[in-house]
């Protein structure tokens, strides 16, 4: 009965710790004890050597390829690239808000547009011209000074239509609709629209190939 | 063009750098993936989950690498990952149970009748070192993979190396108490 109170001591001891003192004499006299100590060290033996035999185990040839792998794939810079849709997103925030301000910003006076330059007429085809190779397309020479208003290519049977859309919208405010919430009105002043400047379509050889690929006309 | 000449040979630099760190963790890799798989496999006792841990363990641990101060912290980084990866993976009730089975029935001796005896101790062994708490229990793993001292402990878990050798004492006294 008085074996039990050495119990815990008898842990440490089978541990490491030195048996002295009380539990040092009481292992002295009682071989049940000294039994119990030397159990305890094998099982304590027994648990380290199954412990280690389970972290002995090595990982597969399969799993140093992928480590590998994954090193190759690896880039120090990464977290840059993952900021970027984070600063694409803030963009998109930042030009919202600055659409929906816009209509409490007075609409500034339109700048004194500068003299409308003609886009010069398609140059005639002239006998030089003609006595080259008939398979070389004909070049249109660009003009020197590009035209003051940008040149708007559209088909003939568009040109009308386009011409009709571009007043309207000069002529009436434009609604808007938030994707947020409700509708926006967004007052669009009066634009001053000149007329279209439909412009000659001038294409390059090289371009023109591509065009004739494009429609399945073939390279010829 | 001053700037362009500043941003180029920053660019430069950058590669440079990638390139040092690269070579860096390539030369830990080899080492640092064992030492993972093994905590790993140290929780989980099932050699592909353990490595599928160990891998996702990894994977952080280079996405964090170019941002670590002291590269020297690197595996004790990655030691503090596997595990707390691995305790998460082993939360799922259908996973323990199946680890217990196979831990169960992995035949270790000829004899029948040792191997069920030595397959109910290691099931013993195994209960009883998930139900140490995990500041024990950490200690006792990393002192079971062969060649961890208590300084080389004390360095991975940042600690003390007397609170090492404690909480490693008190672990293996907790054992000792469960299964006598």
């Amino acid at each position: 009965m008085s074996c039990a109170r050495y119990a815990a001591d008898l842990i440490e001891i089978a541990l490491g710790r030195a048996a002295t003192g009380e539990v040092g004499a009481h292992l002295e006299e009682c071989a049940a004890c000294r039994a119990e100590v030397a159990r305890l060290v094998g099982l304590q033996s027994r648990i380290d050597e199954d412990l280690g035999a389970l972290l002995r185990e090595e990982p597969s040839p399969a799993f140093l390829a992928r480590a590998r792998q994954r090193l190759d794939e690896w880039r120090p810079e990464r977290w840059l690239r993952r900021l970027l849709p984070v600063a694409a997103a803030l963009a998109v925030v930042a030009l919202g808000v600055r659409m929906l301000d816009r209509p409490n910003t007075p609409t500034p006076e339109p700048a004194p547009r500068p003299a409308r330059v003609e886009p010069p007429a398609p140059v005639e085809a002239k006998g030089d011209v003609a006595s080259a190779s008939p398979r070389e397309p004909r070049r249109v020479p660009r003009p020197a000074v590009p035209p003051a208003e940008p040149e708007v290519l559209v088909p003939k049977e568009q040109a009308e239509l386009l011409q009709r859309l571009v007043k309207a919208m000069a002529d009436a405010p434009m609604p808007v609709t938030s994707g947020a919430g409700g509708p926006v009105r967004l007052e669009v002043g009066r634009i001053d629209v000149p007329a279209l400047q439909l412009g000659p379509l001038t294409v390059e050889s090289s371009e023109l190939k591509a065009l004739r690929m494009e429609n399945g006309e073939g390279a010829s | 063009m001053d700037a362009r000449v500043g941003l180029l040979s920053e660019r430069v630099l950058s590669r440079y750098e990638a390139r040092n760190l690269r070579r860096e963790l390539e030369e830990r890799l080899s080492e640092a993936s064992r030492l993972a798989f093994r905590v790993a496999y140290g929780v989980l006792r099932q050699r592909e989950d353990a490595e599928d841990v160990a891998q996702e363990a990894l994977a952080r641990a280079c996405e964090r690498y170019g941002s670590l101060r002291d590269k020297d912290r690197f595996p004790a980084w990655l030691v503090r990952t596997t595990w707390r990866l691995a305790l998460d993976h082993c939360r799922g009730r259908r996973r323990r149970e199946r680890r217990e089975l196979e831990a169960l029935h992995a035949p270790t001796l000829e004899d029948a009748e040792a191997a069920a005896a030595a397959n109910e101790f290691r099931r013993r062994l195994l209960t009883a070192i998930d139900a140490l708490p995990e500041k024990l229990r950490i200690v006792l793993v990393l002192a079971g993979i062969e060649g961890h001292g208590m300084r080389e402990i004390a360095a991975l878990l940042a600690l003390p190396e007397g609170t090492v050798k404690s909480r490693l004492h008190l672990a293996r006294r907790r054992l000792l108490e469960w299964l006598r």
